[in-house]
């Protein structure tokens, strides 16, 4: 090899390694959008309204404050969709263990059947899923003030004689650490869609 | 394998209630010797349940749902009508719907799967509502089921209980 194409080759390894690292560079610095989840370019507050939790503490908004909270709205007496989700949430839960305490989500499921879903029934049910999972029991008459904040609808339907099921949202809530609803998760989900997508929301969150 | 004389009994009566005498459905092959795999059945021409399972759910709750496929190898549409199992006072056909985000679960009067092809019963879509248990529900082995056909034939199966896989 003559001087001068070693010296051509020099300079184009050279050029290639920098462009390579102003690109990894520049990939470190800006964090990746959500590629499921759909962040509300404005916040919403959720209202202050009475609640209380599987383990019959009482529960108000303030209590979403200081850490992230992955919510869905469903009921105890359904037994394709809610355990689907709750399952679902299960795992991507688990795939976000890696996480510092204070960036793993709170999976908490609402209860869109305050009548049959007592903070009792809420204890027996959420925490099979996963133990830190938390179940809420919001009163009927606040509940559709709660659901509104959320952008959230539910409804009851008669199914067979004497009992009813719940029509209701399917997509899940992702409540900011300021307490507020902060993105979206339209259906349908996965376990693995939702992990990821958190790990590029905290990280957004940690950038600003 | 007391499933394979029902499966033959129903394709026996879905081929002598075809409407087109003149139609060429294949002529059922002999019944599988009891001894045979269920794949047998479905050269046989008869309905066969795939990968059934049942949701395991926490040990207070009284009701659950069912998943499986069926494929309908033979000339005629097999059509469900409902479903049975000795462990709950009600099973019945549900679909579940999510438009615009709300999900809705009704029952279904009937489920048809056509000729040569396969239904899914999935989550998020049609299952088997299994409501009132009798006793608790167990959280392995399998439950014994049914499905109710049109005609009032049954298709027996036994489903193991557990979580969806991964």
């Amino acid at each position: 090899m003559s001087k001068n194409s070693f010296l051509a080759v020099a300079i184009v390894l050279a050029v290639a390694a920098a462009v390579a690292g102003a690109w990894f560079a520049a990939r470190l610095g800006t964090p990746e959008l959500p590629e499921h989840a759909r962040m509300l370019s404005t916040p919403r507050p959720i209202p202050a309204v009475p609640a209380t939790d599987h383990t019959g503490a009482p529960f108000s908004a303030a209590d979403f404050q200081g850490r992230w909270t992955v919510a869905f709205f469903g009921f105890t007496y359904c037994p394709d969709i809610c355990p689907t989700t709750l399952h679902l949430l299960a795992e991507a839960r688990r795939m976000l263990d890696d996480l510092p305490e204070q960036d793993r989500p709170e999976i908490m499921m609402i209860s869109v059947d305050p009548g049959r879903d007592s903070p009792e029934r809420l204890a027996e049910y959420v925490p099979y899923f996963h133990p830190e999972f938390r179940g809420l029991h919001v009163e009927a008459q606040h509940l559709p003030e709660l659901t509104r904040s959320f952008g959230a609808a539910y409804a009851y339907s008669p199914l067979g004689n004497d009992s009813y099921t719940v029509d209701h949202t399917a997509s899940i809530f992702l409540v900011d650490r300021q307490g507020h609803v902060a993105a979206v998760f339209p259906t349908p989900h996965t376990a693995a869609g939702i992990a990821s997508d958190m790990r590029r929301i905290i990280e957004l969150e940690d950038s600003r | 394998m007391r499933l394979l004389p029902v499966l033959f009994a129903v394709t026996v009566l879905l081929a002598g209630c075809a409407p087109d005498a003149n139609d060429p459905a294949p002529t059922p092959a002999p019944p599988a010797p009891a001894t045979e795999a269920p794949q047998a059945a479905a050269a046989a021409g008869e309905p066969v349940v795939e990968d059934a399972w049942i949701r395991s759910v926490p040990p207070t709750s009284r009701m659950t749902a069912g998943y499986l496929r069926i494929h309908n190898p033979g000339p005629q549409p097999l059509v469900i009508v409902g479903a049975e199992s000795p462990l709950f006072g009600s099973v019945e056909v549900h679909g579940t719907t999510t438009v615009d985000g709300v999900s809705r679960m009704r029952q279904q009067e009937s489920v048809t799967v056509a000729p040569g092809e396969t239904a899914s019963f999935e989550p998020g879509g049609l299952h088997l509502m299994m409501m009132q248990a009798t006793d608790a529900i167990p959280s392995s082995g399998t439950i014994e089921l049914s499905l109710v056909l049109a005609d009032g034939e049954r298709i027996e199966f036994r489903a193991p209980v557990g979580q969806p896989a991964d």
